[in-house]
């Protein structure tokens, strides 16, 4: 896409808009479906969808700066995109091997049937978590330096040539980095905190080394690039110049600076303090439960009801099904219940145009038989037909 | 300076919330400088750690301290923060953001159901505030021109208020719901409820202990301080030319804003976890009605 750009003499403004919308869209949607995922690699993919409407709406406001004028604008929120693109690629895959790790050490990618799993593999899980601060935009990790990036062409935005594009571009992705945290702390706290949620999480046990450290370097990559901020916007300095040849990003490359020191001390002196509170005198117990005298695993909240009252708020686009009846009389014999969200998309868009081809090519089946003598019949009427057409 | 004077004070204001919610009760109450011995007390403690923790239990704590005294540098009262850049608050709002992660992973360390229906009720409302905090500081930005919080600090006051009354109105009301909302204070939560369904902060950190509760205590009465701080520097800045008397205002606003919060604490029940959305919805509102006013 910015390939073509470069050809043309100065995009137009709407250019910019349909990426922003489209970013906005794909960014909400994807991270709302994601929140009403159970299945890791489905979640993660719904995930995928977020983050490209991210680097959809950074690339927009980019196109906007550059339609409008605002050079610095079109560099940040062109130079936020890109990286977004690396930093996605970095990020998805150690958090799509760590799901492949969670199916091959529990038999299951299911989100509920995990739990506890820091404990007994602490390095998948320390990767794990470090990815998904760094999805969740947090600093001082690489997704945090481009999703700065894009907010900062917003805000740029806001103060010149597109205030309404800027404002857009802000609470979108703001809300869009919101509920990815909620999804990722729903995703880390019931995989790998808490007690074990099924036989095959307990069995669990670290896999091999040749998984592992794959992950690691990607987590260390995720680090690296967080707190090297400010070379990282030299590595796109040159397509930078290219597209956006008037922007100076000097000051820029002064706050990633800032950003990148203030980041890196906060987590050095939180793990410190952590170490720290660690070595002071303690005696072990157990998780307070309101006076229960045995809190079982299956007491623990489950990742539905964690991402419940989100998904009840946005039910307008997820609408989630019931299934299940309510406790009736005195004495209620057991009753089940039971939610789901469908895909949408596969719910209203694809299943009604497969079903009505399904129907059409059913009427049309009459007639096709297997009787070859009025296949020959059909020949004949053909091209009798064809006679006729071409006679007149 | 500043910062020293916010480490300081900030355990002060929880006692002046409390001071306030008791003379309207027609109580006592509790002595203002209560929180100070709480935390001495805590911090001699030994601490019980739950089998089924991990690192991750203690490391929330620790990197929300940290974060907020982060976040503390980069906002400026009475002058400049210690720290400024163009986009600091982008890093501020990412920092609160790493509070609010480090919170709830440590609540679903515990695997307690209880840690576990705050932990989903804190990241629900916390994703809901994010668009609001953004606009309202977007607001901000848009009419002082500045792209740090020193920036509009300098470029706010009075002036501002006389040019554009209504959008610093609306702003700050905008700001004065998230602050609590973000701070769990009526009418969203309740810090002092001792049942532990209805609670969203306080439930996330029932297993932690001695200098854990500590420092968690500590963190949130910082989270306090800084979102009246918030208010105080960029809503109503004090530029009288004297560095002295501008720190002195800008402590007292910080005073008043905890007053109004006993105050709204006082006289408002809390709200049904259903309608919170709506609550916070508000703030959003408000802040994007600001913006159009101001970009319009």
């Amino acid at each position: 896409m910015l390939r073509v750009v470069t050809w043309a003499e100065q995009p137009s403004d709407w250019w910019g808009w349909l990426l922003v919308l489209t970013g906005l869209v794909s960014g909400i949607l994807g991270v709302v479906f994601a929140l009403a995922q159970h299945d890791l690699k489905r979640l993660l993919a719904c995930h995928s969808v977020e983050n490209l409407g991210i680097i959809a709406l950074g690339l927009g406001l980019g196109l906007l700066g550059l339609s409008g004028g605002s050079p610095l604008a079109a560099a940040l929120g062109l130079g936020g995109g890109l990286l977004h693109v690396w930093n996605h690629a970095w990020f998805k895959s150690l958090l799509f091997m760590g799901a492949g790790a969670l199916g091959k050490a529990t038999g299951s990618l299911q989100i509920e049937s995990g739990g506890g799993l820091l404990r007994r593999m602490p390095g998948t899980g320390g990767a794990f978590l470090v990815g998904s601060a760094a999805i969740s935009g947090l600093p001082p990790l690489n997704g945090f330096v481009s999703e700065f990036l894009i907010f900062m062409s917003a805000l740029e935005l806001l103060a010149s040539v597109h205030p309404l594009a800027g404002a857009a571009g802000l609470g979108g992705l703001a809300l869009i980095s919101g509920l990815a945290v909620a999804c990722f702390t729903k995703v880390c706290g019931v995989v790998f905190l808490g007690e074990p949620r099924s036989p095959g999480a307990q069995k669990a046990t670290e896999i091999r080394g040749s998984m592992l450290v794959p992950m690691l370097l990607l987590a260390g990559l995720c680090l690296l690039v967080g707190v090297m901020a400010p070379l990282g916007i030299g590595v796109l300095g040159a397509p930078l110049q290219q597209l956006a040849p008037q922007a100076d990003l000097e000051p820029i490359r002064g706050s990633l600076g800032w950003v990148a020191a203030l980041g890196g001390l906060v987590l050095l002196a939180g793990l410190g303090l952590g170490h720290a509170l660690s070595r002071r005198p303690s005696q072990p117990g157990m998780t307070w439960d309101c006076g229960y005298s045995r809190p079982t695993a299956r007491m623990q909240y489950t990742a539905a009801s964690f991402a419940g009252p989100l998904l009840e708020m946005f039910s307008f686009v997820l609408k989630p099904r019931h299934h299940g009846s309510p406790l009736e009389g005195h004495f209620p014999a057991p009753v089940g219940h039971h939610g789901e969200v469908c895909d949408p998309f596969t719910q209203r868009l694809y299943e009604p145009i497969s079903r009505s081809l399904m129907r059409l090519a059913l009427r049309v089946r009459v007639f096709q038989h297997g009787e070859v003598q009025l296949y020959l019949l059909y020949i004949l009427i053909t091209l009798v037909a064809l006679f006729i057409w071409e006679a007149l | 300076m500043s910062m020293l004077l916010g480490l300081f004070l900030a355990p002060l204001l929880a006692g002046l919330i409390h001071r306030v919610k008791a003379f309207f009760a027609g109580r006592q109450g509790r002595p203002l400088l209560q929180l100070y011995w709480d935390l001495a007390r805590l911090v001699r403690k030994h601490m019980v750690l739950s089998r089924t923790t991990t690192p991750v239990f203690l490391l929330g704590p620790a990197l929300s301290l940290v974060s907020l005294l982060a976040c503390l540098t980069l906002i400026p009262l009475g002058g400049p923060a210690l720290l400024r850049f163009p986009g600091d608050i982008l890093l501020f709002l990412g920092l609160l953001a790493l509070v609010r992660f480090a919170t709830v992973l440590a609540a679903m360390d515990t695997g307690s159901s209880f840690e576990g229906m705050g932990a989903s009720r804190e990241v629900a409302i916390g994703a809901l505030a994010e668009p609001g905090i953004f606009l309202s500081l977007a607001v901000l930005v848009v009419q002082t021109r500045a792209l740090s919080l020193s920036g509009i600090w300098a470029r706010s006051g009075p002036e501002l208020w006389s040019r554009a009354g209504l959008v610093m109105v609306l702003v700050g009301i905008a700001m004065f719901l998230l602050l609590l909302a973000e701070n769990s204070r009526i009418p969203v939560d309740d810090p002092n409820t001792h049942l532990e369904l209805t609670m969203i902060h306080e439930v996330m950190v029932l297993d932690h202990s001695g200098p854990a509760l500590a420092v968690i205590e500590y963190a949130s009465a910082l989270k306090l301080w800084i979102g009246s701080l918030l208010l105080s520097s960029l809503v109503f800045p004090l530029h009288s030319g004297s560095a002295w008397l501008d720190l002195l205002g800008g402590v007292g606003v910080v005073f008043l804003v905890a007053l109004a919060v006993g105050l709204v604490e006082s006289t408002s029940a809390r709200l049904s976890m259903l309608r919170v959305p709506q609550f916070v919805g508000l703030s959003s509102a408000l802040s994007l009605l600001a913006l159009f006013l101001v970009i319009r």
